[in-house]
């Protein structure tokens, strides 16, 4: 064998200096941070320390020339000329945020704050379910409500009295968080050169179409002038107003900040600069790179949301994959009656958990300033009452905006299918099927068991617990013979199998689920549970195979139009197949027959009105009727309960018992720490 | 020795296109694509997307087009451009996310095998050199604890005492604090503070078994005749093991090591994950479980071709250790 060159000492030697030299070079600094070109960057004096950092109140004490308090926060870069005075920042006439604004006044009382202090967050993403940094509206009523509908964006608008035309007026003075001005380019922008654009093609939304139905065709836009704008819809559109208050869509259906929006549009955009962007971006097609851009404000917290202006109270200023930064935005228009300039918190700032597992432990660790919503559970609660006494910290518990897990029956399942033992159950002119059920269900039990008694009675087919009724009723349908196994045959003589199919999203749908088996099986049904990963059910449920079904929805906000989320297959398919016959037109799905065509003269009678009004209500009430009496849904037990954990020192929260935990998060603006 | 090496690097190009085409079928198989991962995620939140919106965005990620044209836009992309693609779930490059995290990884996991090795050596030779004595019972003992005992469950336990104790709870890598700051002294402590729990995790783990297999090579060459003859020639006990019988009992470690470099890049997935640690692991997991195609397609394929790098240098590494061993 040939002699070796390098003897195994002097190897081993090498080797172990070469792994040692990796890992110091894995430590050197890996300069991650990604930041905006065009948003400043946070001034050197706020530290990057986890601790809230108050600002005593404002050296400069007096007020401007109009009447503001300057932020101290952002007093530097004033001084230093980056950032123009409060007075040049605020539009003409800004909004006055106070008693009864954000939220009811029983449910929030409202102090006017003072500035400083950092919000810390653990979510699993970038604003994880915290709508902080996403609730801007072009209306505002408190909490989840409709009703008041106060100018937010706009300084006024009107509505014509058959609710087909909305002119809307811009303040004057508004301005994206770039300091650009707010004006009806920016509604142009999208209506002409997104959504109408052949080339970018961007899927219009459902409630810009007239009544929210594609076959009424899209809305009308006109421009008056710089800052008014007008809607022009084919048929009363009052439920439009709804639309303009709810979070879930956001401003961004109407206005996108267009100077902003052009340096990725073809049509608009330097052809050179256009290149050297896209190749900075390692794209080659300038739509997907729009597409891309223009963030949604589902997801302001992403990183590629940097740089983009917003209109709402923080923006993202540093994005890493384990952090996001959101501090306040310069141009935000909401002030307190003494001046100051929401929010008064002046950052944000999210350490990003792997699952929720680990947000629970940052809360114990006392990292975190605000949890709510579905970051923490009522089983949580002997743990998290411990960071009270440690870390100075506040439990309170409201009703939430969803309901925990509802049972869905399909009204289409095997419609297409000769001698279905189903339909002949569920087309029964006197739903005893649906009521059987209902019966045969506990809500106490399940409340006791699995909500440790804290939720209230069902909202909605409140029959309690009633066996007898339940065996009679099936025992009427052609139930009553029993099979070897003592549960019932169907009326056929074979045996029935009733299947419930879902997804687990939350730790409290399987004990759920397995407890309704329980309940039903007492009856004498035959009940099986399928439990699928959460894309396979979406592609069941749109397939019609699903019959029946257990998912929570958003029942507290139908009543003010916020949510829509009980039509037939936004959560729980109860009819999906009638649902792709509206949407299409009448192209694909089934005809709905007369009973399931009820509801859809309904819905889109309701339409016609803002939900809010009488005749919306009205509307609203028959409606609500109509999905008991078919029972397409049945309650497993009453109106959840949730826990908020915030820091003590903070005001402004909702109250103990407040009706949305889902308000915790959208006032944000308006919290403050108060140090005493 | 050339022509072995030439050729098992020649068979790595096929062997990558056959991995990309299994890889690119598994990761497409389950229901629905990327958009229906994000589309629930929204649904989540209480937001809703049309089926033009759904549309839009399956145009905007190339979804819309049939499978066998977007495994060829990708691997085109791959093959002449270099380019891995820009992750759909976090819309940057590929090749940005993984630089960022996989430096990460590998500092963890050399550490911990560096403590693997370091525990496990010496007690290996040690339970062989005294068999059958209370310390070999004592370290079989442990060694069986510690292959028995799942890594998450170790972690979680030792959490779950830390906090009880100290009142410190241990939230990834870094405090938050320093999670993005630049490295200081202070940094520096702050991730020792927080690093030795998963590195005790890994490395109690990990030694189990290497304890176990040192024992028994080391005890199968302790009676053979060469040592005996060692002996017998009044060679000094210490040197009697460590010159000839640790070697060949390293043999098994030293063909091992081909499987750390996939392994020390690809990192430890369910301690990250319970941990909070980000590494390349959790990131890993959540792009395939969302069908990011060209996360998880990218990361399969770099994983691919160092497993086979890393057993072509193990068995080199092992041809040059053990003289007996031959390549045909």
């Amino acid at each position: 064998m040939a002699k070796k060159h390098l003897s195994r000492r002097q190897f081993l030697v090498l080797s172990a200096t070469g792994a040692a030299g990796a890992i110091l070079a894995a430590c050197s600094p890996a300069a991650t941070a990604t930041t905006a070109g065009d948003t400043t960057k946070a001034p050197e004096a706020t530290k990057a320390s986890g601790a809230v950092q108050p600002t005593s109140a404002p050296a400069a004490g007096g007020k401007s020339p109009r009447g503001f308090v300057e932020v101290p926060f952002l007093a530097e870069r004033v001084s230093a000329g980056k950032l123009p005075p409060i007075d040049e920042r605020l539009p003409e006439e800004p909004f006055v945020v106070g008693p009864g604004v954000l939220i009811q006044e029983e449910y929030g009382p409202w102090t006017n704050g003072e500035y400083g202090g950092q919000i810390d967050i653990a979510a699993t993403w970038g604003t994880g379910f915290l709508n902080i940094a996403q609730a801007s509206t072009p209306l505002r009523s408190p909490s989840q409500t409709t009703k008041a509908s106060r100018p937010n964006l706009f300084s006024s608008y009107e509505i014509s009295d058959d609710f087909t035309t909305f002119t809307f007026h811009l303040r004057k003075g508004l301005k994206w968080s770039d300091g650009e001005p707010v004006t009806t380019e920016d509604v142009r922008f999208v209506f002409e050169d997104l959504y109408n654009d052949p080339d970018v093609q961007r899927g219009y939304p459902t409630e810009l179409y007239t009544q929210g139905a594609s076959a009424n065709g899209k809305a009308e836009l006109t421009i008056a002038d710089e800052y008014t704008f007008s809607l022009k819809f084919s048929k009363p559109y009052g439920m439009f107003v709804a639309v303009l208050n709810s979070w879930i869509p956001g401003y961004d259906i109407l206005i996108k900040p267009a100077h902003y929006l052009k340096k990725f549009h073809a049509k608009y955009a330097d052809k050179a600069e256009l290149e050297a962007v896209l190749k900075e971006a390692n794209e080659t097609d300038w739509v997907k790179l729009l597409n891309n851009k223009d963030v949604s404000h589902w997801d302001t917290g992403e990183i590629r949301a940097l740089g983009m202006p917003v209109l709402n109270a923080w923006v993202l200023v540093e994005a890493t994959d384990t952090r996001r930064i959101f501090e306040r935005n310069p141009y935000f228009w909401h002030v307190d009656s003494d001046g100051k300039q929401l929010p008064y918190i002046d950052r944000v700032v999210n350490n990003i958990a792997i699952d929720n597992n680990a947000t629970l432990n940052a809360i114990m660790a006392g990292k975190v300033t605000l949890a709510g919503g579905n970051n923490i559970s009522l089983s949580q609660m002997p743990t998290l009452i411990r960071t009270v006494e440690q870390f100075g910290r506040k439990i309170f518990t409201t009703g939430s905006f969803n309901f925990p897990p509802m049972l869905f029956l399909n009204h289409d399942f095997e419609y297409d299918k000769e001698g279905s033992v189903w339909q002949t159950l569920i087309t029964d002119p006197d739903n005893r099927f649906g009521k059987a059920i209902a019966a045969a269900m506990d809500p106490d039990e399940v409340n006791k068991s699995v909500f440790f008694g804290k939720f209230g009675a069902p909202f909605m087919n409140n029959l309690g617990l009633d066996l007898d009724t339940a065996n009679k009723l099936l025992d009427e349908l052609g139930f009553d013979k029993r099979g070897s196994d003592g549960l019932r045959l169907g009326p056929d003589g074979q045996p029935f199998i009733f299947r419930i199919t879902f997804a687990t999203e939350a730790p409290e749908t399987a004990s759920v689920a397995e407890l309704l088996k329980e309940q039903i099986q007492k009856a004498g049904l035959h009940v099986e549970l399928e439990v699928v990963d959460g894309t396979l059910w979406d592609q069941r449920r749109n397939a019609n195979q699903v019959m029946a079904s257990i998912k929570w929805n958003d029942g507290p906000a139908w009543p003010t139009g916020i949510s829509e989320d009980y039509l037939p297959n936004h959560k729980g398919p109860w009819s999906p197949m009638t649902w792709l016959y509206y949407t299409s037109n009448g192209k694909e799905g089934r005809k709905p027959p007369a009973y399931l065509q009820e509801f859809y003269d309904l819905h889109t009678a309701r339409k016609a009105y803002p939900p809010e009004s009488d005749k919306g209500q009205e509307i609203y009430k028959k409606m609500f009727q109509w999905m008991s009496d078919h029972y397409v849904m049945i309650p497993t037990v009453g109106p959840q309960v949730k826990p908020s954990l915030v820091d003590a020192r903070l005001q402004n929260l909702p109250v103990e018992g407040a009706p949305f935990d889902l308000d915790v998060y959208i006032n944000a603006e308006g919290y403050w720490f108060k140090n005493a | 020795m050339v022509k072995f090496i030439l050729w098992r690097i020649g068979i790595l190009i096929p062997l990558l296109v056959l991995v990309s085409i299994v890889s690119f079928i598994v990761i497409q198989l389950p229901p629905g694509d990327y958009v229906d991962s994000y589309i629930r995620n929204l649904e989540l939140q209480g937001g809703s997307l049309n089926d033009a919106q759904k549309e839009t965005l399956q145009r905007q990620y190339g979804l819309d087009k049939p499978l066998i044209v977007q495994y060829f836009m990708w691997i085109s992309k791959i093959v002449l451009h270099g380019d891995f693609g820009n992750s759909f779930k976090y819309q940057r490059p590929v090749a940005d996310l993984l630089m960022e995290r996989i430096p990460r990884t590998i500092f963890l996991s050399l550490a911990s095998i560096f403590f693997t090795w370091i525990i496990a050596i010496p007690i290996g030779i040690l339970s062989a050199l005294k068999k059958y004595t209370i310390w070999d019972y004592f370290f079989t003992f442990l060694s069986f604890l510690g292959l028995s005992i799942p890594g998450f469950l170790l972690a979680l336990i030792l959490l779950y005492i830390v906090f009880t104790k100290t009142g410190n709870m241990i939230t990834g890598l870094f405090s938050p604090e320093y999670r993005d700051a630049p490295w200081s002294i202070a940094k520096f402590t702050d991730m020792l503070h927080n690093v030795w729990l998963p590195l005790l995790v890994l490395s109690v783990t990990g030694s189990g078994g290497l304890v176990r297999v040192l024992r028994a090579t080391l005890l199968d060459e302790l009676k053979k005749q060469y040592v005996t003859t060692a002996r017998a020639k009044g060679l000094p006990e210490w040197r009697v093991i460590m010159q000839y019988p640790i070697r060949i009992a390293i043999n098994p470690i030293i063909s091992t090591i081909g499987w750390m470099l996939p392994g020390v890049v690809g990192g430890e997935l369910v301690v990250s994950k319970v941990l909070n640690i980000p590494t390349v692991g959790p990131m890993m997991l959540d792009a395939v479980l969302s069908q990011d195609m060209y996360l998880a397609g990218g990361f399969v394929l770099i994983l691919c071709s160092l497993t086979v790098v890393g057993t072509l240098v193990s068995d080199i590494l092992l041809a040059w250790s053990d003289p007996r061993i031959r390549f045909d």
